[in-house]
């Protein structure tokens, strides 16, 4: 008899112990107000045992800047590394570990003078070796590293003396100094990348404000202050901890409960609710980013520059970005952040529904039929039932599919998909937001996109060091695009950033990097 | 009554029975790591490109590609994987170069003592309602604990788990929302942090618990032993406490033994909700990061515990119940 009742049990037993994992919804938890008042925060002297707490939005795989090819790697060399030259928050030009530069009138020869009595983390000291080490890194073919191609025109790394290190490029390169203000410009010490070699992802050593101490993998990253930092009473904190927390929710409710400081993304049906909470500080501000719709060049009916255009105009930008997002985007017209240089400030193009079809009409395609590929996330799913629920209306039939992450970008590699909403981060100089998207076999250049026109131009664009002229060249291109149509610019995400009640000294930049060297609490 | 002969033949036949057992976990392990092996390889998606991501240049994948020996053909990766696996290498994970066994050995402690802690969490409330509810089969309380237990093996614990951080974290400012601390760092620390976690999970464990013991006493308490035994003149208490608890223990322990192995792998979400660093989440970042050699360690080893709890289920079971051979007879 037990061994009737036992088996019973087991086969109960597993039935009741087949979990499912994944794929559980996030239930956007009600925030209630808090039941104190809140406290009155006075700004007081930095204390000198401040941990700044960070959440980032993925694990940072590689903490290498020569290696890194994760965003989120960009957050946490804030505090690892000085870069040979910076930001300001208009994304101006400023000096970092060089202290001023010349630049040849040809724009082919950079002069860099750099700052002295820098010392990298393990002591050893930061000069013109150092700099021409870091190049020769970079373009080292053991280390494959994605730096190369960001400084493909340059040619040759001169040391001229202790402090001064010469750039030759093979041709004028105008986004060289953008370039230099990220990953290729952050300089890394030659000694402990010698002694590392590939292992150095796990031991950064830079010239940054704070030092690495350890990390845990999936969890967190701990850093403390260089007492040693050039930039004298700098940092004011005494150490950052990165934090990975993956769900929107969770994070908030850790910015709301204290326990983070700054979380890096907000979920938008929180954003009103945050900003009533006066105890919290929500930034929304500018930002490089820009999201739309890769459409299929190669594909028979997509070919058709009619058909792209008709789901340009079958799109209601302002109404997406409304529903969708609300004041946390705003809606693009082109890969250049409004205000951002090489933005030309015409109009969001309207949505025009008789002319998407009469477009359609004329390509022979009234009944079309195509799928959206996008992430599984409940916001992209939510952008693309407005996506389908628009190109319905003017005749296209949209089944959407959504798809991992990796699994997408492998079929956007193989071109095995009509349209799919993918976006791209954005970068400060304008080449990095177009140029290897529209140029022929572009490395990011999902749709097959080619014209060799186009390509002209965008090779001509890299070479004024004068940005008006630049800029004009840029607007030559976006009418071409405006016209052929290889990608369809939606919107552009703002820069949002939640900040706790105690945070002092964060500055919100567009390039939604945050940097550490101020914080306090 | 013990069955059986002297210490000498008992110990024999445990030592036989380990030995058995011990020997046929190496096959299994083998076959699950192909498996975990094919399955990998099987999803769709290049393994260079989803490390490197979108934002790399398409040279760099492909020098990735090559570095990480994904061109060769997938009998001779895997035939490498076992080869430095025999020798306890169980290679570098490719997205940040770390060993596996180093990773596995930073977050197995978190996952370990949260499934520990559930575990004895879900035991603590099951088997006093357990006991309770069966006695007084039929009353109030008995009406109130299945009510309950239906609640708790119905509501999701992710849900729970996220009410539970608004309640006490939020609101009421007890308990930290986050942050795990290890043990050997500060233990107070620790178990506060994981306190509500392990009641989130913990809950359904309970009441999953709870009606099987209650089912399962249910049924002793039917058995002629009792009735003589009350019959006898026993207190109903010392009867149930002394005879039927400890046999209706029996398939609890093994259902037990199930749910804990469950719970190593289970408490993903958990330790998502949580930002618990435990190796639930390991092993499924490692699957969207397409991190092979992280996956296929991590299953391995999981495989291995799960097989090591059954084997230490299997020796208590005997234990408690003298009427079962290790050798599987019957008494």
């Amino acid at each position: 008899m037990l061994h009737g009742r036992l088996s019973r049990v087991l086969a109960v037993v597993v039935g009741v112990s087949l979990f499912v994992v994944a794929g559980c919804s996030r239930t956007a938890p009600k925030t209630e107000e808090p039941a104190k008042a809140p406290e009155a925060q006075q700004p007081v002297a930095p204390k000198p045992d401040v941990i700044m707490r960070i959440a980032l939005n993925a694990d940072p795989p590689k903490l290498d800047p020569h290696q890194s090819t994760a965003l989120v790697d960009r957050q946490v060399f804030q505090s690892l590394f000085d870069k040979l030259v910076d930001f300001d928050t208009k994304l101006n030009i400023v000096p970092g570990l060089a202290e001023k530069w010349d630049i040849s009138t040809d724009g082919k020869s950079y002069t860099f003078y750099l700052r002295k009595g820098v010392k990298f983390h393990d002591g050893t000291p930061f000069n013109a070796e150092a700099v021409k080490y870091n190049f020769d890194r970079m373009v080292d073919p053991a280390l494959a590293s994605p730096r190369k191609s960001e400084i493909s025109a340059v040619e040759k790394v001169t040391v001229v003396d202790e402090s001064t290190v010469k750039i030759d490029l093979k041709q004028p390169f105008a986004g060289l100094l953008a370039t230099l203000a990220d990953r290729a410009g952050m300089m890394v010490s030659p000694t402990a990348a010698k002694a590392a070699g590939l292992d150095f992802v796990n031991n950064p050593v830079g010239t940054g404000p704070f030092k690495f101490k350890e990390r845990i993998k999936g969890d967190s990253i701990t850093l403390v202050r260089n007492e040693e930092y050039w930039q004298q009473g700098l940092p004011k904190a005494a150490g950052v901890v990165y934090k990975t927390v993956i769900d929107e929710n969770v994070k908030l409710v850790n910015l709301q409960s204290g326990q983070l400081d700054i979380i890096d993304t907000v979920p938008p049906a929180q954003v009103p609710q945050l900003k009533s909470d006066n105890r919290l500080k929500v930034l929304i501000g500018p930002s490089l980013q820009y999201q739309g719709l890769w459409i299929n060049t190669t594909k028979p009916a997509l070919s058709d520059k009619r058909v792209r255009q008709a789901i340009s105009y079958a799109i209601d930008r302002p109404a997406l970005v409304q529903v969708v997002f609300g004041e946390i985007a705003i809606p693009a017209r082109s890969p250049f952040y409004p205000g951002t240089p090489a933005s030309d400030g015409k109009p969001i193009p309207a949505r025009d529904v008789a002319k998407a079809k009469a477009l359609l009409a004329e390509a022979g395609q009234s009944n079309l039929t195509i799928s959206l590929k996008t992430a599984p996330s409940p916001i992209n799913q939510q952008i693309a039932q407005v996506v389908q629920s628009m190109l319905g209306e003017a005749g296209i039939k949209v089944n959407i599919e959504q798809e991992e992450f990796g699994q997408l970008l492998d079929k956007l590699n193989k071109k095995n998909y009509d349209i799919a909403q993918v976006g791209w981060s954005g970068r400060p100089d304008p080449d990095g937001n177009i140029y290897a998207f529209m140029i022929t076999n572009g490395g990011n250049n999902y749709a097959g996109y080619s014209n060799p026109q186009v390509d002209k131009l965008l090779n001509d664009a890299r070479l004024p060091t004068d940005m008006a002229k630049r800029k004009e060249i840029y607007s030559q291109i976006m009418t071409i695009l405006d016209d052929e149509m290889p990608y369809v610019y939606l919107w552009h995400p703002q820069d949002v950033k939640g900040v706790g009640p105690t945070v002092q000294g964060y500055v919100a930049v567009p390039d939604g990097m945050m940097r550490t060297l101020n914080l306090t609490k | 009554m013990r069955s059986g002969g002297g210490c000498g033949e008992v110990s024999n036949r445990v030592l036989a029975f380990l030995t058995r057992r011990v020997a046929l976990m190496i096959p299994i392990l083998l076959l699950v790591s192909i498996i975990a092996f094919s399955l990998i390889h099987l999803i769709p998606g290049d393994p260079a490109l989803v490390i490197l991501g979108p934002e790399a240049p398409r040279e760099t994948v492909e020098a990735l590609r090559k570095q990480l020996g994904l061109d060769r053909p997938l009998v001779v990766q895997y035939a490498a994987w076992l080869g430095s696996a025999l020798q306890g290498d169980l290679g570098r994970s490719l997205v940040d170069r770390q060993p596996v066994r180093k990773l596995i050995g930073q977050r197995l402690p978190a996952t370990l003592e949260l499934a520990a802690l559930t575990f004895l969490l879900a035991i603590t409330i099951a088997v006093p309602i357990g006991i309770y509810t069966s006695v007084r089969r039929g009353g109030v309380a008995d009406w109130i604990g299945s009510v309950a237990a239906l609640a708790g093996q119905s509501i999701p614990h992710f849900w729970l788990g996220i009410m539970l951080i608004m309640l006490f974290s939020l609101q009421w400012k007890l308990l930290p929302a986050s942050g795990y601390v290890p043990i050997w760092v500060n233990w107070k620390a620790n178990l506060l942090s994981l306190i509500l976690p392990a009641f989130a999970t913990g809950a359904r464990e309970a009441a999953v618990t709870t009606r099987y013991l209650r089912a399962s006493l249910l049924e002793v308490l039917k058995q002629d032993y009792v009735r003589t035994a009350k019959a006898k003149g026993l207190a109903e208490w010392v009867v149930i406490l002394r005879h039927a608890v400890r046999n209706a223990l029996i398939p609890v322990i093994t259902a037990s033994g199930l749910q804990i192995a469950a719970l190593l792998g289970g408490l993903v979400i958990t330790e998502t909700i949580f930002t618990i660093p435990g190796f639930g989440r390991l092993i499924v970042d490692a699957i969207f990061q397409r991190d092979i050699p992280v996956v296929q360690g991590a299953v391995l080893f999981a495989a291995f515990m799960v097989m090591t709890v059954n084997l230490v289920i299997d020796i208590i079971y005997s234990a408690v119940d003298p009427r079962i051979k290790l050798s599987g007879g019957r008494g």
